[in-house]
């Protein structure tokens, strides 16, 4: 354990510049968007406004910060892999770091929301049309989904990058990254087909949850000032079960990945 | 002890190994020297499990080889590349986390007799200093297989020197056996007791240093040349 927790330590220091850079990144766009809107009386909205578009925008966090590690250990190969650790170990290590890394800046863009609904007085008519109780029903469900996007994202992107090195001492890297490309078309070509059958309903609708049922008490029918309408009604659901058949195929890829990755990645 | 039996390794056009049949015992320190792109780093990468053979099959020990061989080998690389945020010690301090036969009281006496600042980062290390640095961390384990790719290429004389002394004074041969390549052949000639010349991804010669140099009253150089030409 303490060989991986040392490993997690190396894998955070060697995505410390690419967190650094998010967060610099994050603090000038907020800056900037804050100081435009300043100008004309609305800085703390604008700011808030901008944080609150980047924290959608987290769910690529993982695939970034994998990207960027991965290609800086690209000509450490050796040093990465001569490990006694399983491959599971090393992978694991790195997503850990990255959700460190992405939790810092996630947790950045939301405290700045927050401190914009609190403390904007703009939109008075939009905000007290919600409970402070409902703004953190939302936050969580939203913040929870954009963790569980970036690890599907991240996972699908190693395991295609571990595909990709797999072949490219093998057959090359142009023809690597070709079948790399249409492995990806394909699965993604399967997943659309097979999301439209009944075999996909029957296995994935059930728990069913309605949005309404987490986001208690929300008057979602308020105007804005086009009288544009945002609503949530009962039609708007999920299911567990396409959570649940999500991680199984995620967790099924990240053990194909560990396995790669030990067996057939050469240096 | 190491087995590779009938191995080979083919990359995309070139075949770098053909069907090499060889047995590393416990207790030698072997050469394994040859042209460059005969096979050598291959050889030995294969053994640390970083490469797969594409015929035949490699035991450490009678543990047949993969990527977690790592656990009974100790890999040298002819790369100089290391995490550059670290430092000496840090360095150190990272290997003997994931390595559980790391000997951290080792690790110190030869980063000491190797003259090494701990406080240095490793991007600020000269390339002599990182072949220091790579020998303290190769060496200061205690497995049963130390592997070694070129560890004196580039490096000037007093370097080598330390370096081959270190050697001599850090490796325990009752309980490791040693596989060195490299084209400094005098440098590592008297430390040698078994030599294999590799040519064009065959062994084209094994044989003991010591009958070489007595029987057939040889240097291992003037041998590896008979066997070029």
């Amino acid at each position: 354990m303490s060989a991986w927790i040392s490993l997690v330590k190396k894998e955070f220091r060697l995505g410390l510049p690419a967190l650094l850079f998010t967060v610099i990144a994050l603090i000038f766009i907020v800056g900037l968007a804050g100081y435009f809107g300043a100008r004309h009386g609305h800085g703390i909205s604008a700011a808030a406004i901008a944080a609150l578009v980047l924290i959608p925008i987290h769910i690529f966090y993982l695939l970034c910060y994998m990207f960027d590690s991965l290609q800086k250990e690209r000509k450490k190969l050796h040093l990465w892999l001569h490990n006694p650790l399983p491959g599971y170990s090393l992978l694991l290590a790195k997503l850990v770091s990255a959700l460190i890394a992405m939790s810092i800046t996630l947790f950045l863009s939301c405290v700045i929301v927050l401190f914009g609904l609190k403390f904007s007085s703009d939109n008075k008519e939009i905000f007290h049309a919600f409970s402070w109780s409902n703004i953190f029903s939302t936050g969580i469900f939203s913040v929870i989904n954009i963790y569980l996007f970036a690890l599907d994202f991240a996972i699908w992107f190693i395991f295609l990058w571990v595909f990709y090195r797999m072949l490219t001492r093998r057959i090359g890297g142009f023809l690597s990254f070709i079948i790399t490309l249409v492995l990806f078309g394909v699965l993604a070509y399967l997943d659309n087909l097979l999301s439209g059958t009944r075999f996909y309903e029957w296995l994935t609708h059930w728990g069913k949850v309605s949005l309404v049922d987490i986001l208690t008490g929300f008057n979602f029918n308020f105007s804005l000032n086009h009288g544009s309408h945002l609503s949530v009604d009962n039609t708007t659901v999920f299911y567990i079960g396409s959570y649940v058949f999500e991680a199984i195929i995620v967790a099924i890829l990240f053990c194909i990945t560990s396995w790669i990755l030990d067996k057939k990645i050469e240096v | 002890m190491i087995k590779l039996e009938h191995v080979t390794k083919r990359y995309l056009k070139a075949t770098a190994l053909k069907t090499i049949h060889v047995t590393l015992e416990t207790g030698k320190i072997y050469g394994l020297i040859g042209s460059n792109g005969s096979g050598k780093s291959t050889t030995l990468k294969l053994i640390a499990g970083l490469i797969q053979p594409t015929k035949g099959s490699i035991e450490v020990d009678g543990i047949r080889v993969d990527r977690r061989i790592a656990a009974k080998v100790s890999y040298l690389s002819e790369l100089d590349e290391y995490y550059g945020f670290y430092n000496v010690r840090q360095t150190i301090d990272f290997f003997a986390s994931q390595f559980s036969d790391f000997n951290r009281e080792k690790a110190e006496t030869i980063r000491d007799y190797m003259k090494l600042d701990p406080e240095s980062k490793v991007k600020h290390l000269s390339k002599g200093n990182r072949g220091r640095l790579k020998m303290v961390l190769t060496l200061a384990r205690e497995v049963p297989v130390i592997l070694m790719d070129e560890p004196l290429s580039g490096l000037d004389p007093m370097v080598r020197d330390s370096i081959v002394k270190g050697l001599i004074s850090f490796i325990d041969l009752e309980h490791q056996v040693i596989l060195i390549t490299t084209h400094e052949i005098k440098e590592v000639e008297t430390l040698l007791d078994e030599v294999i010349v590799i040519k064009n991804g065959e062994i084209a010669g094994q044989c003991n240093v010591d009958d070489l140099r007595y029987e057939q009253n040889m240097t291992i150089v003037e041998w590896m040349t008979k066997i070029y030409e």
